[in-house]
């Protein structure tokens, strides 16, 4: 009955020499050319002569830069979970994507530089606090305060401070105290770092993956810690430049002091309280409250059922619950009642449709004895629906009203097709005449002989009906051609058009004395029609 | 809401011989020319249909047939359907006049509704309406569940499936309350799959009473295809760092454990690599998936 099913959702990986649509291709690092920092360009030229050697040399200083105690608001493409948001992130580690592809390994932690082609330990790491694990708030400093702090229970991040000019070291830059014990706790250990940070190429034509919206090469650092549930949690990208003898694996520093880090980017968000898992949830369902059809639980008939007991059985089984009923007349009784849904398929109601709810009531006479089944009680289930439409018409005005013209016209189609169909009784058939053989059988029926007296017609029986053949294929010519399909209703013309007539001429036609001569004079606007 | 008059339509004297060439009796003739039901009310009684606005009360009539934490299948009785429609386009009918003019449409009501509800949850959604039914049946399920993954999961997916694993058309699916799901199906669903909101897409773990772990994914070797899921599943265990600061996981640990269950499964390259690109792919925590099938009566 229940399947259960720990399946999760695949996820599209590129490894083609092209990247489809909605493919995500990993990379375990994308390195830049040159790690960032100072570098000097030597150019050396040898200048042999006959007599001796001359060497000339250059050195040109040149620095490669790169995001380090800052980052530009648009160089953060994504973050997870969403800022300032509450969802249920308790089994999920929070990410951050850069748009800039090599930027964990843009430059290394311990300030080294990087040797060849080996992929640096990653400098950033995301950091995960919980709500009493702060006691500090991201304050704005210049380079300097990072640096030297003022209080010596601050340890600033061990990085040369003569690299830096005096502008460099007035500049701004955000920055957080961490109690180091927390510090030294939450941080990812030096053999974790590498494995928290990729870059991926992705291309999201038309689909959206891991939310990205643009294409292209991205980095990504991943958080270590998982959020805790209930509570506001604190994400933190952090530069551990520096600190690399302070992270998680080397010995705490003292107790009471506080590690300084420059925060890159940070954001808040709120884990709801725990609610378990999504699957054990639905796994749990068949335990708890079952999976079955919708029925009134019942205790189980046993023995020989009474034939009282069967009915009920079998009306329970079908889906039906007994209700207590107020009945129109004050009387207070139970009837048996049964939702939309019901256990099976049912089949047609041939009786229908109901002009009115009572209709729609069934009555189950009770058992007169043991062997004749049946309740005794009404079974308003269908005169509920009934009900229940009605009122929620009535509820919707606007229904109501489109309802109520709806009904005016099909009146007044009616009316229409009733003048239409008393005329044709009393004009001559053409098709009984073409049954008779056109042999001259009386046109006008007989149940109209009995009303008031009719004239007969005065026209030969044949000879009417040359024309007539004219009329039904221009009839048809006119029908086939071309015409506007809108028009305004009140400029419509076609009720003056020859060979139409209008309803209300159409009344007097089929209300004078001859509708024939009457019908031919308004068909051919002629005061006298003449056999 | 004015209106022009109702146009009463003229008649031709072509149409009026045509009808006395064709039948005996004139009055035998069916309506050559019906009354148009007007969309609108089409619309409003295809959402009545799909029991829009039908209190909560009648669809469950009594609070143990939906308990805390349960799944119910139904099939959708035609009739109260019908009687339904019924009730709607009867209100305000004044005279017996009206009762016939609006019993004998009653028919072709009942089917264009039925055919506008099966578009009425695309229309809603703004997208584009499915193939019309080729046959217009009334053959409608449904099933409410009430749980709290019902609340905790917002956009979860629902699917319906039938014999051969082809979807069936969603009707509707609402939350009546905040844990109370309601949906719709068109035709006799074989499997039901719930699905964690996709859109979640992000590295985490799955917990269970062992601790947290993570379900090992092809990495493009030994036969398994990158990014899919190797089944039957092989999990790793993902350890936490004991100390005094719960939830930090042993990143190196973890992908030890994720190496070594790869390379068991002939699932690692032949070098052996495991960087922070398989940790990734190991790592997406993709949405959870839960079928139920319903019980065949």
């Amino acid at each position: 009955m229940i399947e259960p099913q720990a399946t999760s959702q695949d996820i599209s990986v590129g490894c083609g020499q092209v990247l489809e649509q909605g493919e995500i291709e990993f990379y375990q690092a994308i390195l830049p050319p040159l790690v960032a920092g100072l570098y000097r360009l030597v150019t050396e030229q040898v200048v042999t002569l006959k007599v001796d050697e001359k060497k000339y040399d250059l050195t040109t200083p040149f620095q490669v830069d790169g995001p380090r105690f800052r980052l530009q608001p648009n160089d953060v493409q994504q973050v997870y979970p969403p800022a300032n948001l509450t969802g249920q992130y308790e089994e999920s580690l929070p990410h951050v994507v850069f748009r800039l592809p090599t930027l964990p390994w843009s430059r290394t932690i311990d300030g080294s530089a990087a040797s060849g082609d080996t992929v640096t330990t990653p400098w950033l790491a995301l950091l995960t606090l919980y709500p009493d694990e702060l006691s500090t708030t991201i304050q704005q400093m210049t380079l300097n305060d990072l640096l030297s702090p003022a209080d010596a229970n601050v340890l600033g991040p061990v990085i040369d401070k003569a690299q830096f000019t005096p502008e460099e070291l007035a500049q701004p830059l955000l920055a957080i105290d961490i109690p180091s014990a927390v510090f030294n706790g939450v941080t990812p250990s030096i053999n974790d770092l590498p494995f928290l940070a990729h870059s991926r190429q992705v291309n999201t034509d038309g689909k959206e993956i891991l939310g990205l919206v643009a294409d292209g090469y991205f980095s990504v650092v991943i958080g270590n810690r998982l959020p805790k549930s209930g509570a506001q949690n604190s994400a933190l990208v952090v530069s551990l430049e520096g600190q690399q003898s302070r992270i998680r694996g080397n010995t705490p520093p003292p107790a009471g002091t506080f590690v300084r880090v420059a925060v890159l980017a940070s954001w808040n968000f709120t884990a709801a309280a725990a609610r378990g898992d999504f699957i054990e949830i639905l796994r749990a369902i068949p335990d708890l409250g079952g999976v079955e059809l919708l029925q009134m639980p019942h205790d189980e008939f046993t023995g020989t059922l009474t034939t009282a007991e069967t009915t009920a059985q079998e009306a329970l089984d079908t889906g039906y619950v007994p209700l207590l009923n107020n009945t129109r007349s004050g009387e207070e009784t139970t009837s048996w009642y049964r939702s939309p849904g019901v256990p099976e398929a049912t089949s047609l109601d041939p009786f229908g449709p109901y002009a009115i709810s009572d209709m729609a009531i069934r009555y189950d006479p009770g058992p007169m004895d043991d062997t004749t089944p049946g309740s005794g009680l009404f079974n308003v289930t269908y005169a509920c629906a009934w009900q229940i439409g009605r009122l929620l018409a009535l509820s919707d005005s606007a229904f109501a009203r489109m309802l109520f013209r709806w009904r005016v016209d099909l009146h007044n189609n009616h009316d229409d097709e009733q003048l239409v169909d008393d005329l044709l009784e009393r004009l001559p058939s053409l098709a009984r005449m073409q049954s008779s053989g056109g042999t001259g059988a009386s046109p006008v029926r007989e149940n109209r002989q009995a009303r008031a007296p009719v004239p007969p017609l005065r026209l030969a029986d044949a000879a009417p009906y040359a024309f007539l053949d004219f009329w039904l294929n221009a009839g048809r010519l006119i029908e086939q051609a071309e015409l506007p399909r809108v028009v305004r209703h009140e400029h419509r013309s076609d009720a003056r058009l020859p060979g139409v007539i209008a309803p209300a001429a159409l009344r007097a036609v089929a209300e004078s004395d001859d509708p024939l001569t009457e019908l031919m004079q308004r068909i051919f606007n002629a005061t006298e029609v003449t056999s | 809401m004015s209106r022009a008059p109702m146009h009463r339509r003229a008649i031709s004297f072509w149409n009026l011989v045509e009808r006395s060439a064709k039948t005996l009796s004139p009055t035998a003739l069916a309506d050559t020319d019906p009354v148009e039901i007007p969309p609108d009310i089409v619309r409003w009684l295809a959402h009545a249909m799909l029991l829009y606005g039908v209190p909560f009360e009648y669809l469950v009539p009594h609070p143990a047939m939906l308990p805390q934490e349960s799944f119910r299948f139904f099939h959708i009785d035609q009739n109260w359907l019908l009687r339904l429609v019924e009730g709607a386009v009867s209100a305000g009918v004044g005279s017996s006049r009206d009762a016939i003019a609006v019993l004998s449409q009653v028919d072709a009501v009942v089917s264009a509704a039925a055919d506008k509800a099966v578009a009425v949850r695309s229309e809603l959604r703004g997208k584009a309406a499915p193939d019309p039914d080729p046959i217009p049946t009334l053959i409608w399920t449904g099933f409410l569940l009430r749980s709290t993954v019902v609340s905790g999961w917002v956009g979860m997916e629902v699917s319906a499936l039938d014999g051969s694993g082809n979807p069936l058309t969603l009707l509707r699916i609402d939350r009546l309350s905040p844990t109370v799901l309601f949906c719709l199906i068109k035709g006799v669903p074989a499997k039901i799959e719930l699905m964690e909101p996709p859109e979640t897409l992000h590295f985490g773990v799955l917990h269970d009473s062992g601790g947290y772990n993570v379900a090992l994914r092809g990495l493009g070797y030994g036969g398994f295809d990158p990014g899919i899921q190797i089944k039957p599943a092989v999990t790793a265990s993902v350890p936490t760092v004991t100390g005094s600061y719960s939830g930090v996981l042993d990143i190196n640990g973890a992908a030890t454990n994720l190496k070594n269950a790869l390379q068991a499964k002939g699932a690692l390259s032949p070098q052996g690599t495991f960087t922070s690109c398989e940790f990734a792919i190991e790592m997406v925590r993709a949405a959870g998936l839960q079928s139920f099938e319903p019980k065949a009566n």
